[in-house]
């Protein structure tokens, strides 16, 4: 049996863009923020966070709220692909090696 | 490391510090959970709201804190989503947007300070509200500096929210805590009709009341044996004129810092007769001061220094005041704000009543401020240092 191509490519597509990883691991640690304290946090520019941002959101990574004007954005843990992630990064910022 | 023989847990005393148990405020604790019950019965189709007025030191904040957190706890417990979110309207300068910007903070730390009108901010966190299906008693503590600042508008806006909106669920339940209950004519006729039966008036701590708070305090926070019933009577026949509870409490507090410099083993009435003569009685200034950012204790401080020095006149000039912030802000290591925020620092102390600001002097030339204090320099200044100190 090889292995799961989409599961794959969704892997390859999260991992191997550092705005993404950043994306994750600021989300993991502040919980739900704006698109601009996303982008503050990040260090990326606007452009840049909307579109990792939309990307996130599409394969179910990042959830979206409005709340009046503001559009909110969290780890959407109700996808068991980001308990693993957040597992994953909160051992990977605690562990000294 | 040293066991104190005389405080089991010091910050038990702390003016921050909320009580499992209210004595002689058991009645108007009963009342709250009256006016708010229907909540857990029928949680959605009702609105309850109150007003808590009393004076300085009635046990508003700590009776708001202990209804706040006791029904949290029940509502949670009948698996209901609820928060209950304490907010000091003084500290947030008694704007009603930074009252609803830390309100949603509470729930969303993470939601932008800036960007939105009041109203917008509002409906934001009725939204918010109904996205995570909470319910929130929210207390505005010193609500008298938004009646003062903001009039009727967010009393009317916070208890009158669902009626442009009649098909959402209640999710928003605010508790006004007021000191001056007469600012309540400040509002508008039809606010004031929708409040008027939901006050709890809080009356003046007794003698008798004052001795049960004491008692009760002391044996949270002070080990057995090491004060006396005289010890207390003592401190309840000082604090009662003022029916003040939070100064009764900071006359034990530091009875015990005396009895504990003397390695005494027990607080005699000596240690709270110098208790008593180094606290000046000054009803809220503590909580004010401690409200006030480092800055603003630097400029303050300053203020006090040179009128400590000058101590034959009443005002001294912001280019008075600002040199010597520039030498405390270099003994104390921060780097000095500029003239502009100090003028911002000097509008808010006079707001919380902690300066007086004249304008301009007669028969001077030129155009300068001119501040004053309501309180004794040498006081205020003692109480800053040790603050800015850390003591």
């Amino acid at each position: 049996m090889g292995l799961d191509q989409e599961k794959l490519k969704l892997l390859e597509e999260v991992f191997s863009s550092r705005g993404r990883v950043r994306i994750l691991a600021v989300l993991c640690e502040y919980g739900e923020l704006n698109l601009s304290e996303v982008a503050r946090k990040t260090g990326l520019n606007s452009t840049s966070t909307v579109n990792h941002l939309r990307v996130l959101t599409e394969k179910g990574l990042v959830a979206e709220r409005r709340l009046g004007r503001v559009r909110m954005y969290r780890l959407d843990l109700g996808n068991p692909r980001v308990k693993l992630i957040t597992e994953f990064l909160r051992r990977w910022f605690h562990i000294d090696l | 490391m040293d066991v104190s023989r005389i405080f089991k847990d010091e910050s038990l005393l702390d003016l921050s510090y909320v009580p499992p148990r209210l004595p002689r405020r058991e009645e108007e604790l009963r009342l709250l959970r009256s006016m708010f019950e229907p909540i857990l019965r029928k949680p959605g189709s009702v609105a309850p709201r109150a007003v808590v007025t009393g004076g300085i030191g009635s046990g508003k904040t700590a009776l708001t804190q202990r209804f706040g957190l006791d029904f949290e706890e029940e509502a949670r417990a009948r698996g209901l989503n609820f928060k209950c979110i304490h907010v000091n309207c003084q500290i947030l300068r008694g704007s009603f947007f930074m009252i609803l910007v830390e309100t949603v903070r509470r729930i969303i730390p993470g939601f932008p300070r800036r960007g939105f009108g009041a109203n917008e901010l509002l409906d934001s966190l009725l939204e918010l509200l109904e996205d995570e299906n909470l319910y929130v008693l929210l207390i505005l503590d010193d609500a008298d500096s938004l009646l003062v600042k903001e009039g009727s508008t967010p009393v009317y806006a916070l208890t009158r929210v669902y009626e442009s909106k009649p098909e959402r669920p209640r999710r928003l339940f605010p508790i006004f805590v007021l000191r001056d209950p007469g600012l309540m004519r400040n509002l508008n006729h039809a606010t004031l009709s929708y409040l008027r039966g939901s006050i709890v008036k809080l009356r003046k701590y007794g003698l008798d009341d004052m001795i049960e708070v004491l008692e009760y305090r002391a044996s949270l926070a002070l080990r057995s044996g090491s004060y006396l019933d005289r010890t207390i009577r003592l401190i309840a026949d000082m604090a009662a004129p003022m029916g003040d509870a939070r100064y009764a409490i900071e006359l034990l507090y530091r009875a015990g810092k005396y009895a504990e410099t003397d390695e005494s083993p027990v607080i005699m009435p000596e240690h709270v007769r110098k208790a008593y003569q180094s606290l000046e009685y000054y009803p809220g200034l503590t909580e004010a001061l401690r409200s006030l950012s480092r800055h603003e204790k630097l400029f303050l401080l300053a203020v006090a220094r040179c009128l400590e020095r000058e101590s034959e006149e009443a005002y001294v000039t912001m280019g008075e005041v600002e040199g010597l912030y520039r030498v405390l802000c270099e003994s104390y290591g921060e780097k000095p704000r500029a003239h502009t925020q100090l003028w911002k620092y000097m509008r808010n102390l006079s707001f919380l009543s902690l300066l007086t600001v004249n304008p301009s002097g007669r028969g001077r030339r030129g155009r300068t401020t001119y501040m004053g204090l309501n309180v004794a320099a040498s006081y205020l200044s003692k109480v800053l240092s040790k603050m800015l100190e850390g003591v």
